[in-house]
């Protein structure tokens, strides 16, 4: 006797199901697609200017001079510029952004939470044209003033700003981060007789390393991608900064500023698609850092 | 006690011969509790660790100075409770509860989901404080001093009375850093000693020899049972006068039940045990008391309780007519 053929258990899609899933399948390459397509618009369009500088020049002069004759393209200054505001913002982002994320997570009652948490979310909200309007009419003469400068749109103020917009979203994470350490293990804390301050610090904040660490560097992200802050209170000097009282043109900046009085396809358009170019490395470089270290946070 | 038999057995023993006499004060106190047969000597060793300790009045097991004394010379019952009620806001979970336990015993806590069983563990080591809404009346003793009284303090409370919980929870850190983490709250900073330390506390909870060449790896590598009896180690490192456990095999396997179930057996340590499972009342424990609605029902002899219990509401709980 000859067995009979086995049957086949896996059930066939139905005509509606197939169709949902190439509809589902079409928005997945859409999606990808545009990314791929961005990258390589963005690289082609940026290596014609290789035909009027060299790679090096570009990014190790410090002269950036597009409208001149002859033109000059060296986006060190611009990159140094975007950098400081972006360091220097973090300085004040990241302390003020975790401890605020601290305190809602582990300190603050359940009411004080309860408002606190949506309140910091809102903020995030906050659009980016406010703030800079707030630093331009509010910040700059404050510090000029204050400090007898002979500017206010410079380093700092740009780092404040930015810093006030980096700090709900690092606070809002860093909570989220902080809140998911299970509540047994800090119990075991306590169990051990630690104190309230010797579990945060020695458990919680440890056990949320990594998840700490992906807020503040998606809160940099932003910074360093934020575009018309820096347009409207750095000061718009394509100089590198020596002090954070000195005006800079971030990367950012300088491609608002100038893509709209170039002429397509002329060296100056391929130099502003070459700053993109480094701008995406730069932020896609604190994207890939923030994803190892919120990888390295889920395995333990 | 349960007589010692098999590995374990042996492990203790080796610990215990380990925190014998020539070893200073120090480590002395560091196995106090857990020492086989050595409890006696150790006590006295305890006492003299304290004085040896100097003006910082503080072993590093956490005790208090003038309490370790008095721990040493410590006769009555190790635990206490007089007429404890105790609310949880409007809820009265726990009514009239008295209760006394021996030392060096392992007393069973049995009874159905929501009891009151796993709230009484909680008092004992004040871990009850962080639920909001926490109401107590009554006394509780611990070491013949009372926990909840004016002053009081529920961190050098915690360092007398450790705790393993339902579910295993390592600190995500080193084996040898989980170990460490309550003598370094202390204040015991030394490589050498910690080092002395974490043989002792992992030879106590058995398992040293599972661990002892990965002590740099995280907790959260070994299995589940190794990770629980980290837990069991991590709180031995304290010398604790009581260890409380929560349902501390509800989350393991059979073979890591037993495992730690041949420890209890085996060590010399009173040890609270609140349980689900009443075969595992009946193995490990010495007496064992029933709660039934917030009520302690029957506390007795475990071979009593399971053979012939006094209370209709105790014998229809162990022969598995509700709960």
């Amino acid at each position: 006797m000859s067995k009979e053929e086995p049957i086949l258990l896996t059930p066939k899609l139905s005509p509606t199901e197939k169709g949902a899933q190439f509809f589902f399948l079409a928005c997945a390459i859409v999606a990808l697609g545009q990314m791929f397509l961005i990258t390589v618009f963005l690289l082609a369009e940026a290596g014609g200017l290789l035909a009027t500088v060299s790679l090096p020049e570009f990014l190790f002069s410090k002269e950036w001079y597009p409208t001149y004759r002859p033109p000059e393209f060296g986006a060190l200054a611009l990159i140094l510029g975007s950098v400081a505001v972006t360091i220097c913002s973090s300085l004040i982002a990241a302390p003020v952004g975790l401890a605020l994320a601290v305190y809602l997570s582990c300190l603050a009652g359940r009411r004080v939470r309860e408002l606190a948490k949506p309140a910091v979310e809102l903020m995030a909200g906050i659009p980016s044209v406010v703030l800079g309007f707030i630093g331009l009419v509010v910040v700059a003469p404050f510090l000029q003033e204050t400090l007898d400068l002979p500017t206010g749109l410079n380093v700092l103020n740009a780092s404040v700003i930015l810093a006030v917009m980096a700090i709900p979203s690092i606070a809002s994470l860093g909570e989220d981060a902080l809140t998911a350490v299970p509540r047994d293990v800090q119990d075991a804390s306590y169990a051990l007789g630690a104190t309230r301050w010797e579990t945060i610090f020695k458990v919680t904040v440890p056990a949320a390393t990594s998840g700490l660490s992906t807020a503040v560097i998606l809160g940099l992200g932003r910074a360093l991608g934020e575009t018309l802050v820096v347009l409207m209170v750095a000061g718009g000097a394509a100089q590198i900064p020596t002090s954070i009282f000195d005006s800079v043109r971030p990367l950012t900046a300088t491609l608002a500023a100038e893509m709209g009085e170039t002429a397509i396809g002329s060296a100056h358009y391929h130099a502003l698609f070459a700053l993109g170019v480094v701008l995406f490395v730069l932020t896609m470089a604190f994207n890939l850092l923030a994803y190892w270290l919120g990888r390295r946070w889920r395995r333990g | 006690m349960v007589a010692q038999s098999g590995p374990i057995g042996e492990a203790l023993g080796a610990a215990g011969a380990a925190a014998g006499p020539s070893r200073d004060a120090r480590e002395g106190l560091a196995l106090a509790g857990l020492a086989v047969g050595g409890a006696e000597a150790d006590a006295a060793g305890e006492a003299k660790a304290s004085a040896a300790n100097g003006p910082k009045g503080q072993a590093p097991g956490g005790l208090d100075g003038p309490l370790a004394a008095e721990g040493a010379a410590f006769e009555g019952p190790i635990i206490e409770a007089v007429d404890v009620d105790f609310y949880y806001g409007a809820f009265h979970a726990l009514k009239g509860v008295s209760l006394a336990v021996k030392a060096h015993e392992v007393t069973a806590l049995i009874g159905p989901s929501g009891c009151g069983k796993s709230t009484f563990l909680k008092l004992l080591n004040r871990m009850n404080d962080f639920v909001p809404g926490a109401r107590l009346s009554g006394e509780i003793k611990v070491a013949g001093r009372s926990i909840y009284g004016p002053d009081s303090d529920p961190v050098s409370i915690r360092r007398l009375v450790g705790m393993v919980f339902q579910r295993p929870n390592p600190f995500p850190k080193s084996i040898y850093d989980n170990i460490c983490y309550g003598p370094r709250l202390t204040g015991a900073r030394k490589k050498a000693d910690l080092d002395v330390l974490v043989e002792k506390a992992l030879r106590a909870a058995a398992l040293w020899d599972d661990v002892k060449d990965k002590l740099a790896k995280s907790a959260l590598e070994l299995s589940g049972g190794q990770q629980q009896r980290v837990c069991i180690a991590r709180a031995l490192a304290l010398s604790p006068e009581i260890l409380l456990m929560d349902e501390p095999t509800s989350a393991l396997d059979p073979i890591a039940t037993a495992k730690v179930e041949e420890w209890i057996k085996g060590a010399n340590l009173s040890i609270v045990i609140v349980t689900h499972n009443m075969q595992q009342a009946a193995r490990v424990s010495d007496h064992t008391a029933f709660f039934y609605m917030g009520e302690l029902v029957e506390f007795g002899p475990t071979m009593e309780i399971f053979t012939r219990p006094r209370e209709l509401r105790t014998e229809n709980y162990i022969t598995g007519r509700f709960g």
